[in-house]
C-alpha cells in the first residue's frame, strides 16, 4: 500500500486548476444579461414628480406614438452591412445551440476510427438529437424558460460527453 | 486620512479587471472568467463528480460573483473572495446531490500538470463516497480546517476528521490496486 508520505506527495502535485472541456462563457454571458436584467427589475423606483402615474402614462403613450411613427415611416439604408457573427448577442437558446454544436463538430472532425462497441453511436446520437428538438419546441411556446434551457443544457452535455467516448475509443 | 482617500487607496490596490468589472465592464469581466475558472471549476468538479453539473456550478458561480460584485470591498484579495463564493456555491449544490454515485466519464482536459499518477488521482477523488470526498477536497486541496469543514457541510467535526481518514485509506488501497 502507498504510504502516507507518497499520498500527500502525490496530492501536493494536483493542479489547482482543470479547465472545462468547452467554453462557459457564451451562456454565462447570456445569464449575466438575463442577471442585470432581473436586478434592474427590482431596483425600487424613488416616488417622485417625474415617475407619477400621471406623467408616466403621458411618457409612455408619447414614446408610442413616436415609436409608431418611425415603425411606419422609416426607410432602411441601402447599404447592408455584412453579418457578423456576435455570439454575445445571442438569446440563451442559440448561445446553448452555439456552443455545444461547435465542440460537436471539433468532435465529430476530431474522429478516427470507432470501437465496435459503439457501432450504433449515429443512432444514439439521433436519438439525443431528438430529445433536445422536443425541448427546443417547447422552448418556441416558452422562450427563455429556465428549466427548459436547463434541460437542452443538460441534453447537449450527455450527448457531449457520449460522443467524447466514442472519439477516444478510435484513440486506443 | 479621510475615509474617501482609504478606500481610494484599497481600490487602488485592487486589479484594475476587478474595478472596471465593478462599474460594468463586460470584456474585463470576461478576462477575470478567463483568468480564474480554472480554478473554479477544479474546485467544482472535485465536490461534485460530474462535469455537467461541474460546468453549470462554475456558471452560477461567476453569475453570482457577477451580481454582487459592487459589494466586494478589497478587504480581501479578489481571488480569496472568489475561492469563498465558488466553494459555498459547489457546496449547495453537493447537498443536493446527495446520492452516492461513481465517476465514470473520463477526466477533462488538465491544465498544467503531467499526467501519470496525478490523473490517476484526480479520477479517484471522483470516486470516493459523497461525503468523504466533499471532506478530503476541502481539507486537503483547499485547506480549510476541520471546523470550518464541520459547519460549511452540516456535520461533526470528528465526523469530518473520520471521513477524511476513511478517504485517504481509500485512495492508497485503489493506488496501490492500479
Amino acid at each position: 500500500m502507498k504510504t502516507e508520505h507518497e499520498l500527500d506527495a502525490l496530492i501536493a502535485g494536483l493542479s489547482k486548476e482543470i479547465k472545462p472541456s468547452r467554453d462557459l462563457w457564451p451562456v454565462l454571458e447570456q445569464r449575466l444579461t438575463e442577471a442585470s436584467v432581473s436586478t434592474a427589475d427590482v431596483v425600487p423606483l424613488k416616488p417622485g414628480r417625474w415617475l407619477s402615474v400621471p406623467f408616466a402614462s403621458a411618457y409612455v403613450a408619447s414614446a408610442a406614438s413616436v415609436l409608431l411613427a418611425v415603425t411606419l415611416f422609416w426607410q432602411p439604408a441601402q447599404t447592408v452591412q455584412p453579418e457578423v457573427f456576435n455570439p454575445q448577442l445571442l438569446d440563451a437558446e442559440t448561445a446553448i445551440v452555439f456552443s455545444f454544436e461547435q465542440a460537436k463538430a471539433e468532435q465529430l472532425a476530431s474522429m478516427k476510427t470507432v470501437d465496435p462497441v459503439y457501432a450504433d453511436w449515429q443512432q444514439q446520437l439521433a436519438q439525443w438529437q431528438q430529445a433536445i428538438g422536443q425541448v427546443q419546441l417547447a422552448l418556441k411556446y416558452n422562450p427563455n424558460e429556465a428549466v427548459l434551457l436547463k434541460q437542452l443544457r443538460q441534453l447537449y452535455s450527455q450527448q457531449q460527453n457520449y460522443l467524447q467516448k466514442v472519439v477516444q475509443s478510435g484513440l486506443v | 486620512m479621510l475615509r474617501s482617500d482609504f478606500s481610494e487607496q484599497i481600490k487602488q490596490g485592487m486589479d484594475d479587471l476587478v474595478v472596471l468589472s465593478q462599474q460594468g465592464d463586460r470584456s474585463a469581466f470576461r478576462q477575470l472568467y478567463q483568468k480564474y475558472s480554472g480554478r473554479v471549476f477544479a474546485i467544482c468538479l472535485r465536490l461534485l463528480a460530474d462535469r455537467s453539473k461541474a460546468e453549470d456550478a462554475c456558471q452560477d458561480v461567476f453569475v453570482k460573483v457577477w451580481q454582487q460584485l459592487t459589494l466586494f470591498r478589497g478587504d480581501s484579495s479578489f481571488s480569496t473572495w472568489l475561492h469563498s463564493i465558488a466553494t459555498r456555491t459547489a457546496i449547495d449544490l453537493w447537498r443536493q446531490d446527495k446520492l452516492l454515485r461513481l465517476a465514470t466519464e473520463d477526466m477533462p482536459e488538465m491544465a498544467g500538470v503531467e499526467l501519470g499518477q496525478s490523473r490517476e488521482l484526480e479520477q479517484l477523488i471522483l470516486r470516493l463516497p459523497h461525503q468523504a470526498r466533499a471532506v478530503f477536497v476541502l481539507f486537503a486541496l483547499e485547506g480549510y480546517q476541520h471546523q470550518e469543514i464541520a459547519e460549511l457541510l452540516g456535520i461533526a467535526e470528528g465526523s469530518s476528521k473520520s471521513q477524511y481518514h476513511r478517504a485517504r485509506q481509500l485512495l492508497r488501497e485503489w493506488l496501490d490496486e492500479n
